[in-house]
């Protein structure tokens, strides 16, 4: 890149003494032959630059998609729960890509205390950057650090609870079943390795913000919301590690 | 590199695995505090003869006071320490009332009779903990054996942080 940038400004800096000495020949002034030649310069000058910006923009395209593997075991191990999340990016230039995420979640709250089940779909967007420079032509592992918008549909199904009490029985109620929408930010951080040819894996990390955490104040919070973690906290972090298959081909301009 | 990233990821991946059950950190029954205070009144005179009365309101600590619930399906009975300034009490959430016997000095048998009156309402906590009862306080009725007043100083017994709802006020 930065070799690309030099060359381009060193081809530059050599066509201009030729484009000054024309424009500052005297004769020129009043000649209209020379002013059209001037022009004429000018436009190779911009013609070749142009050139020389499609050669740096020409690079390979990749859509990959990655299967989360943490959380369907991670939530196996947890019991009564799970979650799957796949991610999908697309290069839109050669080192940041547009990301869209989505999965589901959901599980059994079965405490002595509290009983209720819950579920979630959830849908990500982003833009994902990588700082890593590529070592050889075709080197595609990477460092990503990136932002999210994801949006959470959900619902809590009917809760059933004992209230203890000191002087006696405990008291028994239930909470109504609740629909809702949440929403978050994230800031995600990860690494790609290309395993095989166009075989990845990886994992990121991820600070998540709510943005409309009220939405449980003074019911039941579902225990985990899919793709953010538990519903009821303002910040969250997570964890997914991934393997995917990556397609590329070549953009031809 | 890439071992010790993949190592690095087993590491992390057994570690977030490794649940246990939900802990509550906070009081699934709350109480209401009660504070004691001392009016202390000394009635003299000044350096030019005239009347002069001094009236100190403070805090005081009580010589294990005690707190017995009556009427209930378990009685519980709360002991403070020997110079006590404050005692917890529940309420019960399945009765508008609850009636205390105050005993301020435990080589007094001098006791009180205390009857709170309130509101129960259930709130959630979190899923580790559930649901608890919180509570509007609405009256307090006393005898005066040997207390001189309770004040209503928070009505709202909502945790068992160290705010006094009630404040039971004796004469020196």
């Amino acid at each position: 890149m930065v070799l690309q940038l030099f060359k381009r400004l060193l081809f530059v800096a050599t066509l201009l003494p030729c484009y000054s000495a024309l424009a500052q020949d005297s004769l020129a002034n009043n000649d209209t032959l020379a002013a059209a030649m001037n022009a004429v310069d000018t436009s190779a000058l911009t013609n070749r630059d142009s050139l020389s910006l499609k050669k740096t923009k020409d690079y390979e395209r990749q859509l990959r998609v990655m299967v989360d593997m943490f959380n369907p075991i991670n939530k196996a191990f947890a019991g009564n729960q799970y979650g799957y999340e796949l991610s999908l990016d697309y290069n839109i230039s050669k080192d940041a890509f547009l990301v869209l995420e989505a999965g589901r979640g959901g599980g059994k709250v079965d405490y002595e205390h509290l009983k209720y089940a819950y579920n979630n779909t959830f849908l990500k967007v982003g833009i994902e950057r990588s700082w890593f420079d590529p070592m050889y032509r075709g080197d595609w592992d990477m460092l990503l650090i990136g932002l999210r918008y994801g949006i959470g549909f959900g619902q809590r199904g009917v809760a059933d609870y004992t209230i203890p009490n000191p002087f006696g029985q405990a008291a028994q109620g239930s909470s109504p079943a609740q629909n809702y929408i949440a929403h978050w930010g994230e800031i995600t951080a990860g690494l790609r390795f290309e395993l095989f040819p166009r075989v990845y894996t990886g994992w990121n990390v991820r600070m998540r913000f709510h943005f409309n955490s009220g939405i449980f104040d003074g019911a039941v919070a579902p225990l985990y919301l899919a793709g953010f973690g538990p519903a009821d906290k303002s910040t969250a972090f997570g964890f997914n590690y991934y393997i995917g298959y990556a397609l590329r081909w070549h953009r031809q301009r | 590199m890439r071992a010790i990233v993949l190592l690095l990821i087993i590491a992390i991946w057994g570690f977030s695995c490794k649940k246990s059950e939900p802990e509550c950190f906070a009081p699934r029954s709350v109480s209401a505090q009660i504070g004691f205070m001392v009016i202390d009144t000394v009635v003299g005179v000044d350096s030019f003869n005239r009347p002069d009365t001094t009236i100190r309101i403070a805090d005081t600590g009580l010589y294990y006071p005690t707190l017995l619930s009556l009427e209930q399906d378990t009685n519980i009975v709360f002991m403070g320490e020997r110079a006590a300034d404050r005692l917890p009490c529940f309420l019960n959430p399945a009765t508008p009332s609850i009636s205390y016997v105050f005993q301020p000095n435990r080589d007094n048998a001098q006791k009180d009779t205390i009857t709170i009156s309130y509101e129960p309402y259930e709130h959630f906590i979190s899923n580790a903990c559930g649901y608890t009862y919180y509570y509007n306080i609405k009256d307090v009725q006393y005898t005066r054996n040997i207390l001189d007043s309770v004040l209503i100083n928070d009505a709202n017994v909502r945790s068992a942080a160290q705010q006094r709802h009630l404040i039971f006020y004796f004469i020196d």
